[in-house]
C-alpha cells in the first residue's frame, strides 16, 4: 500500500482520539461552589441600615464546602461586620469541583442586609454560576449595586434569601497553565508577614528560590540570576523599581493590591523581557458601598487612602499618598545623609455593564538617597547617591464576550528620571537618565474546545531615553537611546485526563542601537496528576531579556541576554490546608557581557593575570538547585510557610575559568508564620538564614608606602562572607474606636540584632582581623492603622 | 489590680526594658579596631629608598622601617616593572606572585640593592612587557621621555603574627628628572620641642638632650613647625591618637593610663609631581621615646 493511502485512516483515528479526549474533558467539567445553607442573624437593636446595604466578603472554602476563612472586603462597621463574619463561618456550600473532584475555592460573597433592590437577579451560585477555569479564571466585574433609595430600617431579622454569591466566583488553584511554579498571595497574607512593615510586596523575599538581598533592598536574586533579571510588573507593564530606598515600602499603597503572583521561573507566555522570574502585581478597586478612608502612621512614614463610589456603584474613584519622614531624624543623627521617599496613586474604575469595565490607574514615586563626600556625619554639598522618580498611567478595558471569551486591552504611558550623583572636586557631578516609556497590550482567551483553551496577545513596549552628564565643569553631550520591543504570543492549554500540557511561542521583535532582530521564546509546561494529591510539573522554555539601558548609554553594544530555564517539581496537597512542593531547576544563561566586571562573578581577581578578559559578549552562566516549600494556606487566622533552597550559580566564558556568581548562596531557609490568636491579637514571626555570598579570600595585606594605606592580599579560591540570620516579629492589636476599625502594630526587624554579613567582612586596617560588617540593625517600629 | 501591684508591674517592665536594652547594646557593638597609627603588632611603617627617580645605570638601595613586637630583621626584596596588564590596585601582588615580572636581580651580597639597566633595548623590552605588544617603538620612546617607566619594589618579611608585605614605586627616567628631598621638620610634643638629631637624623631629640616625660593619661598636641610642610604620619606603640581637626600638622595624642615606655615614629613624605601616572614619593622619618610616669 502506498504511503498516501495511510493518511486518511490516520487522520480519522486522530480525530476520534482527540474527540474522545475532549469528551472525557467535558465530562469532568469544573463547577463552582453552590450555597446550601446559612444561618439567620438579627441586627442589633438601634442599628439603622439603608435599603440594599451589604457586606462584601471573601470566603475560603475547603474541599467539603465548609467556610474556613472569612475576610471583610467592604463592611458596614465593626459591630455589623462581626455578626456577618460569624454567620458566614457557619454557611455550608457544595464544594467547587475541578475535573470532577472537589477542590478548595475562594468566593467573593455579598451579604445583603436589606431587601434585595428591585431588578436584582437571584443568586447565580444556585446552579447558574459562571464556568470555572482553574487557577486563572478571570473575575467578572462586580454587578453594579443599584439601590432603591428607600429609607432606613431598624432592628429587623436578616432573611436567608438576602445574599448571593457575586459573579466571577474564582477557584484559586495552586496551578496556572503555562507557569511551572507560581506563588500567589491575597489580602491578609500580604500585609501581616513580619518584617515587611505591612508592605504587601515584600513577602517575595521569603519565597523559595529567592536569595537574601543586602540591606533589605527591593531587588530579588531569583534562582541564581542577577537582580536585573527578575522583573516587576504592574498590571502587565514593567516598572523599574517596586520598592522605596532604605528598606522602604512598595511604591503602591497596599489598598490597591489585590493579588501578588511570584513566578521564580518558567513564567507564562503573556510576559517576557526578563530572563529569570517576575513579580506580577494585580491591582483592583471594587466600588465600596459607602465612602472609605484609611490612614496609617508609624515611626518612618505616614500614608492615607480614600475611595468613594459613584453612579449607583458602577464606578469608584480612589486616591492614596505616602511620605516618609526620615529627614528630621537623619538631620539630627547623620546630617551627611539625605533619605526620603514619597508616592501617590489615583485610580478610576467604571463598569459600563457586566461585560465591560474601564480602569485608569496612575501612580508616581520619588526617592532620594545621597551621602556627603565627607561621610554620613558631616554635612557637605558634594554628594554621591541616587535620585529616582517615575510615573505610570495605565488604562485597561476588560470585555467579557459570550462563549467564555475574554478580551483585555491595556495601555501605558510613563516617565522615568534617574540621577546618579558623584562628588567632583568642587561640586556634585550628576549623570541623568530621563525618558518616556509607552506600552500596549491586547490579550484574548477563549475556550476553543472542551478541555482546550487558547490564549493569544500582543505586547508592545517602547522606551526613549536621553542621558546627560557632567564631567568636572563640562557638560557631556546628551546621548539618545531608543528601544522598541513588539511581541506576539500564542498559547494552547490541553487538559486530558490526568494530563495538562501548555505549549506556546512568543516572538519578540526588538530594535535598539544596531540590533534589529526577532527573538523566539518557545515554552512548554506539562502537568501530570500522579495521585489525587500529587502532581508532577515539568517546565522548559527560552526567555530573552533586553539589556539594561544604563549600560547601553555607557557605550556598550549589548545583545539581548538569553536564558534556557528548566524545572521539574512535585506538588503535594496534604488535604486540610497544607500543601508542599519540591522543585529542581537548571537554568543556563547566554550572551552575558563579559568585559570588565559587567558580569557578576567575572570580576577580576586581585593578583591574577589570567583574567577572563573575554571577547565581548560570550559570558555564560548556569544555576541549579532544589527548592522545598511547605505552606499552610490562610485558615482560621493562621497561615505560614517554611522554605529551603539549595543552589549553586556560576559564571564563565567558553575559554575561561568557572567562577561563582557574586551573589551565590548555597543555603537559604525561611520560616514565616502569622496567627490570629484572638479577636484582638495577631502574632507573627519570620526567620531567615542564608549562606554568605562569595568574596575574595584575603590572607594578608600589602602596605603601599606611597599611598600610606593597606591593600588586601588575595588568594583564590574564593572565601564567603559571613552567613546571615535574622528574626523578625510582629504583633497586631485590632480594635474599634467609634466608626473606625483600628490596628495598632509593633514590627521589629532583626530582633536579636545579629551582625549580618550582607555587606561583607569588616577588616582591621591591616587585614589582620575581621568580623561581619553588619547590616540592618534591630529596627523596631510601632504604627497605627485606621479604617473608616 | 491594686495600685501597688500596678507599680510593681511597671517597675518590672522598666527593669526588663533596661536589661533588654543593655543586652542589645552589648551584642550590637563589637570592640572597635585600633586606629591605624597605633602600633600594636609587627608592621611596616614605610619603605625608604636612597633615590626614587633613577636614570639608566644607577643603583638604588632600599630599607624598610618596621616596628612592633616580633618585627622581622631580614627581608626578601623584589623589583619589577609595574604590570599594567593586571587589574588596577593589584600590581603589587602580581609583582610578589608572578616571577616573570621580577626582571631586576638584586645585586649580589646587597639585598634591597638593584642596578638599573643602562641599555635602551632592555628598557624598551620591559615597556613591551608592561604595556602590551601593540605599541610601536616610536611611541614607547616618546612615552619614556614624557613619563618614564614605573617600577615597583615589593618586600616581604616573616613575623610571629604572619607575613608582612609592603610596596613602593620608583621611576626610571631618561629625561634627567630629579626627585626633591624631604626631612622631618622640628615639632612640639606638648611643651617639649624635638627635632632630628644632627648625628642621627632618624632619631628625634630635645635640644637640651633631656628625656621626654608625660603623665599617665595626659593629652597633648603634636605640632609641626615651619612652612610648606611635607605630609606627616604619626605612629606610636601606646596611647591614642585622635583624628586631627583637618590639620595634619596638629595631632592630639593621649598618653596611656599606665606608666611605661612609648615609642613614637614620625614619617615625612613628599610626592614627586607628575603629569601622567601615579606619583612616587620620597620619605624620611625619625623615632623618639616617651616616658609615661
Amino acid at each position: 500500500m502506498s504511503a498516501p493511502a495511510f493518511r486518511r485512516p490516520r487522520a480519522l483515528a486522530s480525530l476520534v482520539f482527540v474527540g474522545t479526549l475532549a469528551w472525557q474533558a467535558a465530562a469532568r467539567a469544573d463547577t463552582p461552589p453552590v450555597l446550601r445553607s446559612m444561618p439567620e442573624i438579627s441586627a442589633p437593636a438601634g442599628v439603622s441600615l439603608p435599603a440594599g446595604a451589604s457586606v462584601r466578603l471573601l470566603l475560603t472554602l475547603d474541599e467539603t464546602g465548609a467556610v474556613v476563612d472569612v475576610q471583610v472586603l467592604d463592611g458596614l462597621g465593626a459591630s455589623i461586620d462581626a455578626l456577618v463574619v460569624e454567620a458566614a463561618r457557619r454557611m455550608r456550600f457544595e464544594p467547587a469541583t475541578r475535573e470532577g473532584r472537589p477542590v478548595r475555592a475562594r468566593v467573593r460573597f455579598r451579604y445583603r442586609l436589606g431587601p434585595a433592590p428591585t431588578g436584582d437577579r437571584p443568586s447565580p451560585a444556585l446552579g447558574r454560576g459562571p464556568a470555572l477555569s482553574p487557577g486563572t479564571a478571570p473575575e467578572a466585574p462586580e454587578r453594579p449595586d443599584r439601590r432603591s433609595g428607600s429609607g432606613p430600617r431598624r432592628g429587623r431579622t436578616l432573611a436567608a434569601t438576602d445574599r448571593w454569591l457575586e459573579p466571577g466566583v474564582t477557584v484559586r488553584g495552586r496551578f496556572e497553565p503555562g507557569a511551572a511554579t507560581r506563588e500567589s498571595f491575597h489580602a491578609e497574607e500580604l500585609t501581616t508577614v513580619p518584617g515587611t512593615f505591612g508592605e504587601p510586596l515584600r513577602v517575595v523575599a521569603s519565597m523559595p528560590g529567592v536569595g537574601r538581598t543586602p540591606l533589605g533592598a527591593g531587588f530579588f536574586l531569583v534562582r541564581g540570576a542577577s537582580f536585573e533579571n527578575t522583573g516587576f510588573i504592574v498590571d502587565g507593564f514593567p516598572i523599574l523599581n517596586l520598592y522605596h530606598f532604605g528598606a522602604g515600602p512598595s511604591v503602591l499603597a497596599p489598598n490597591f493590591v489585590s493579588q501578588l503572583d511570584f513566578y521564580p521561573g518558567n513564567y507564562p507566555l503573556a510576559y517576557g523581557r526578563f530572563s529569570a522570574g517576575i513579580v506580577h502585581v494585580r491591582t483592583d478597586q471594587r466600588p465600596p458601598s459607602r465612602p472609605r478612608a484609611d490612614f496609617s502612621v508609624d515611626l518612618f512614614r505616614a500614608s492615607a487612602y480614600g475611595a468613594v463610589g459613584f453612579d449607583g456603584g458602577r464606578g469608584v474613584i480612589a486616591l492614596a499618598g505616602r511620605r516618609s519622614y526620615y529627614d528630621p531624624f537623619l538631620r539630627a543623627l547623620a546630617p551627611g545623609i539625605d533619605l526620603n521617599f514619597g508616592d501617590a496613586q489615583l485610580r478610576l474604575e467604571y463598569s459600563f455593564s457586566e461585560r465591560l469595565r474601564l480602569t485608569v490607574f496612575t501612580f508616581a514615586s520619588t526617592d532620594t538617597f545621597t551621602v556627603g563626600s565627607l561621610g554620613p556625619f558631616i554635612a557637605d554639598e558634594r554628594r554621591s547617591g541616587l535620585r529616582y522618580s517615575f510615573w505610570r498611567g495605565i488604562s485597561r478595558v476588560e470585555i467579557h464576550l459570550p462563549r467564555s471569551v475574554r478580551a483585555e486591552w491595556s495601555g501605558m504611558v510613563g516617565h522615568d528620571h534617574v540621577e546618579v550623583l558623584s562628588p567632583g572636586d568642587r561640586r556634585t557631578e550628576v549623570a541623568t537618565l530621563s525618558g518616556n516609556v509607552v506600552g500596549q497590550r491586547l490579550a484574548v482567551r477563549l475556550v476553543t474546545a472542551p478541555g482546550m483553551t487558547t490564549s493569544a496577545g500582543i505586547d508592545m513596549l517602547a522606551q526613549a531615553y536621553q542621558v546627560t552628564a557632567t564631567e568636572g565643569s563640562d557638560t557631556v553631550d546628551p546621548t539618545q537611546l531608543t528601544q522598541l520591543s513588539l511581541a506576539g504570543y500564542l498559547e494552547e492549554v490541553l487538559r486530558v485526563g490526568r494530563f495538562e500540557v501548555t505549549t506556546g511561542l512568543r516572538l519578540d521583535h526588538v530594535r535598539y542601537q544596531t540590533i534589529d532582530r526577532t527573538l523566539a521564546d518557545p515554552r512548554a509546561v506539562a502537568r501530570v496528576r500522579l495521585h489525587d494529591r500529587v502532581t508532577a510539573v515539568l517546565g522548559s522554555g527560552v526567555f530573552h531579556q533586553l539589556p539594561n539601558a544604563l549600560l547601553m548609554v555607557a557605550g556598550f553594544q549589548l545583545p539581548p541576554q538569553r536564558a534556557w530555564q528548566n524545572s521539574l517539581g512535585i506538588e503535594v496537597g496534604f488535604g486540610g490546608h497544607f500543601d508542599a512542593r519540591v522543585t529542581g531547576f537548571f537554568n543556563y544563561l547566554f550572551d552575558l557581557p563579559d568585559r570588565g566586571s559587567l558580569v557578576p562573578g567575572l570580576t577580576p581577581r586581585a593578583g591574577s593575570i589570567t583574567l577572563p578578559t573575554g571577547s565581548g559578549f560570550s559570558g555564560q552562566g548556569r544555576a541549579y538547585g532544589l527548592e522545598w516549600m511547605l505552606r499552610r494556606r490562610l485558615e482560621r487566622g493562621l497561615y505560614g510557610w517554611v522554605t529551603y533552597t539549595l543552589s549553586r550559580s556560576e559564571r564563565f566564558t567558553p575559554e575561561g575559568p568557572v567562577a561563582l556568581f557574586n551573589y551565590d548562596q548555597t543555603h537559604v531557609f525561611n520560616l514565616a508564620l502569622s496567627w490570629r490568636v484572638s479577636e484582638h491579637w495577631r502574632l507573627g514571626a519570620r526567620f531567615q538564614y542564608a549562606t554568605g555570598t562569595p568574596t575574595a579570600n584575603v590572607t594578608g595585606a600589602i602596605y603601599d608606602a606611597d599611598r600610606r594605606a593597606f591593600g588586601a592580599y588575595i588568594v583564590d579560591p574564593t572565601d564567603r562572607n559571613p552567613p546571615s540570620h535574622q528574626l523578625d516579629l510582629r504583633v497586631d492589636y485590632l480594635f474599634t474606636a467609634g466608626p473606625l476599625r483600628m490596628n495598632a502594630f509593633l514590627d521589629v526587624i532583626n530582633v536579636y540584632n545579629n551582625q549580618n554579613g550582607d555587606l561583607g567582612w569588616l577588616y582591621r586596617f591591616d587585614y589582620a582581623e575581621r568580623r561581619p560588617m553588619g547590616s540592618l540593625p534591630i529596627l523596631p517600629t510601632i504604627g497605627l492603622r485606621g479604617e473608616l | 489590680m491594686s495600685v501597688r501591684t500596678a507599680m510593681l508591674s511597671c517597675r518590672r517592665a522598666r527593669i526588663a526594658c533596661a536589661v533588654a536594652s543593655a543586652f542589645l547594646l552589648i551584642v550590637s557593638c563589637g570592640a572597635p579596631y585600633p586606629a591605624p597609627n597605633t602600633v600594636d603588632r609587627a608592621r611596616f611603617l614605610t619603605v625608604l629608598a636612597d633615590r626614587v627617580v633613577l636614570s639608566p645605570g644607577e643603583i638604588v638601595t632600599l630599607r624598610a622601617l618596621v616596628a612592633g613586637r616580633g618585627a622581622p630583621s631580614t627581608f626578601e626584596w623584589r623589583l619589577c616593572v609595574v604590570p599594567y596588564l593586571v587589574p588596577a590596585g593589584t600590581q603589587a601582588q602580581a609583582c610578589f606572585d608572578t616571577p616573570e615580572f621580577n626582571v631586576f636581580p638584586a645585586l649580589e651580597g646587597e639585598r634591597g640593592t638593584f642596578r638599573m639597566p643602562d641599555d635602551m633595548d632592555t628598557i624598551i623590552r620591559w615597556v613591551f612587557m608592561s604595556y602590551g605588544r601593540n605599541t610601536s617603538p616610536a611611541a614607547i620612546l616618546s612615552s619614556l621621555e614624557r613619563n618614564g617607566l614605573d617600577l615597583l619594589v615589593v618586600v616581604r618579611g616573616e613575623s610571629p603574627s604572619g607575613t608582612l608585605r609592603a610596596s613602593k614605586r620608583l621611576l626610571l627616567t631618561i629625561s634627567g628628572m630629579r626627585a626633591p628631598r624631604v626631612a622631618v621638620p622640628p615639632f612640639r610634643f606638648g611643651e617639649a620641642r624635638l627635632q632630628p638629631s644632627a648625628s642621627d637624623p632618624e632619631r628625634c631629640v630635645r635640644a637640651d638632650g633631656a628625656p621626654t616625660i608625660v603623665a599617665p593619661g595626659q593629652r597633648l598636641m603634636i605640632e609641626a613647625e615651619g612652612m610648606d610642610l611635607p605630609r606627616l604620619s604619626h605612629f606610636a606603640d601606646g596611647g591614642v591618637f585622635e583624628p586631627g581637626d583637618n590639620r595634619p600638622d596638629l595631632v592630639p595624642w593621649t598618653a596611656p593610663a599606665t606608666p611605661g615606655h612609648v615609642s613614637h615614629w614620625l614619617v615625612a613624605q613628599r610626592n614627586v609631581s607628575r603629569e601622567n601616572g601615579p606619583g612616587v614619593s620620597v620619605v624620611a622619618f625619625c623615632a623618639f621615646d616617651v616616658e609615661v610616669r
